[in-house]
């Protein structure tokens, strides 16, 4: 489950704690949880749809990058790596380039010694800061509301 | 004492383990706190009659049944603790503990109660004293430490034998960490998230860059070392709780805890949420006798980071893992705890700042 995805879900628990049908038992500390949760998603709202899109253009981009300069020094890459497959469904589609960032790491990771590896791991180390630093825009929206 | 426990089993181990010439031990009042840690707090008022009735106050604390730090072990907090009576290093007095859950449910460990207050670091301004009285309760934060790292471990075997398999600082490190890289590999491929993928890849640049030191220049560390494990009498610490994530390490380990960037996230300029770098610097040297390593300060500080990070994110993905699987469960009982999905990210940001700083040798980036 991706961050966007983990988000959608804390709907759902909202929504099964107030219509437990006991709300007047509901303690202090859970009325302030829905409440913080509903004030930050209110914050991270008007940001969260272009931040899931720069975040994907960010993963995809670094990683046909990362992919031509793999090949460009005489490796071949996985299989898995190619970008032929891609979803029209964003989020299915941000989880896919997750999971085959995921996968370069760790192929990167096993061949790091290799001067080759090395530079492509940098690559791809930037590509996931970039994408952080997107991503981190709307962790501060919310935990500044 | 309603409420289900098996107090006449507790009873009965206290009578037996801690306090064997007692003709008789009762338990006269239970406080349960309504908050606390991971493990189960009991607050016992004890009468004890044996030549003359006394009354005291214990602590129980059981294990839990799960939990991002699983297995809990019971022993190495008490085993940790009674060798530690007499060190001068703040400890609650050891009563006893027992692994064998037939005498309260779980494993347990019981003390002494030590009168104080203990401080949630999420909310140290609450707390007045933090106020009015900052500098001097950082410079005892810096002192305990230092107490701490002085011990001396080496002529304590049987310390030694529950700090750990035996290994230099980099071969610790090396296990502590794949140890937490573990959390990432759930197998279903399901859980994956950018901090997940930039964590596991932290994971391998510290075992790349741990500065070595060989075991017999390792210190006792804490592994934990935080306000909401101290109790405080005014501006003094009269006791360090939960040794269970204790080990031997390199000196600047503990101080790499208290002084990370998650530590310290609305007050950037206060290490430990106490003191400039300047306090810090100085009362460090006046406490040792040595000036602090900033290279291994900030090495361990991205070691933190990294395993506090790997914790948020495993307790996140044994919330998913229980909801797929259809359990009642974690993911029920963290409700609507957003820190657990906005952490990562934040975390992760703190961190990669600092490895680029340790690239480049600017260990004064803290």
């Amino acid at each position: 489950m991706t961050f966007y995805e983990a988000l959608a879900a804390l709907f759902a628990r909202a929504a099964e704690r107030l219509s437990g049908g006991d709300t007047d038992g509901l303690t202090q500390r859970q009325i302030r949880e829905v409440t913080v949760f509903l004030r930050r998603m209110n914050a991270m709202w008007p940001e969260l749809f272009s931040c899931l899109g720069q975040e994907t253009s960010v993963l995809r981009a670094g990683l046909l990058e990362l992919n031509s300069s793999i090949r460009r020094a005489g490796i071949a890459a996985p299989l898995s790596w190619s970008m032929a497959d891609q979803s029209d469904d964003p989020l299915v589609e941000y989880r896919r380039l997750l999971r085959v960032c995921d996968e370069a790491m760790t192929f990167l990771r096993e061949h790091r010694r290799e001067s080759w590896a090395d530079h492509a791991l940098e690559q791809l180390r930037n590509v996931l800061a970039d994408a952080v630093r997107i991503q981190g825009r709307l962790v501060d929206l919310a935990l500044d509301a | 004492m309603d409420d289900g426990e098996p107090y006449d089993r507790l009873v009965s181990f206290l009578r037996a383990e801690a306090f064997p010439d007692a003709e008789d031990v009762q338990i006269l009042e239970v406080r349960r706190p309504a908050e606390g840690g991971s493990w189960e707090t009991f607050f016992l008022r004890v009468s004890i009659r044996a030549k003359r009735i006394e009354e005291r106050w214990l602590v129980v604390r059981r294990a839990p049944n799960e939990g991002p730090l699983a297995p809990y072990d019971a022993a190495k907090d008490g085993l940790i603790l009674h060798a530690l009576v007499g060190s001068g290093i703040p400890i609650p007095p050891p009563i006893g503990f027992t692994t064998d859950s037939s005498v309260f449910s779980r494993p347990i460990s019981v003390t002494e109660l030590v009168e104080g207050t203990s401080h949630d670091l999420a909310r140290i301004e609450s707390w007045p004293l933090w106020h009015t009285k900052r500098q001097a309760i950082g410079f005892e934060l810096i002192d305990t430490l230092a107490n701490i790292r002085r011990f001396h471990w080496l002529d304590k075997p049987s310390l030694v034998a529950v700090l750990g398999p035996r290994g230099s600082a980099s071969e610790r490190v090396a296990r502590m960490i794949d140890q937490h890289l573990l959390a990432f590999e759930d197998g279903s491929g399901d859980l994956v998230g950018v901090p997940q993928i930039v964590w596991k890849d932290i994971g391998v640049w510290l075992k790349d860059n741990v500065p070595d030191l060989p075991e017999e220049e390792l210190v006792l560390v804490h592994g934990d070392y935080r306000f909401g494990n101290l109790i405080w009498q005014d501006t003094k610490i009269s006791a360090v709780l939960d040794w269970e994530r204790a080990t031997l390490g390199d000196a600047m380990q503990d101080l790499g805890f208290l002084c990370m960037p998650m530590a310290r996230r609305r007050r950037p300029d206060l290490f430990g949420m106490a003191l400039t770098f300047d306090e810090l610097l100085g009362r460090y040297y006046e406490s040792t006798g040595g000036a602090i390593d900033l290279r291994r300060l900030q090495y361990y500080e991205i070691f933190w980071q990294f395993i506090q990070g790997s914790l948020t994110s495993r307790r996140l993905l044994g919330e998913q893992s229980d909801r797929a699987g259809g359990t009642e469960s974690a993911a029920r009982r963290a409700g609507l705890n957003m820190s657990r999905i906005l952490g990562p990210n934040l975390h992760v940001r703190q961190t990669l700042p600092l490895i680029d700083a340790f690239a480049r040798g600017k260990h004064d980036v803290l």
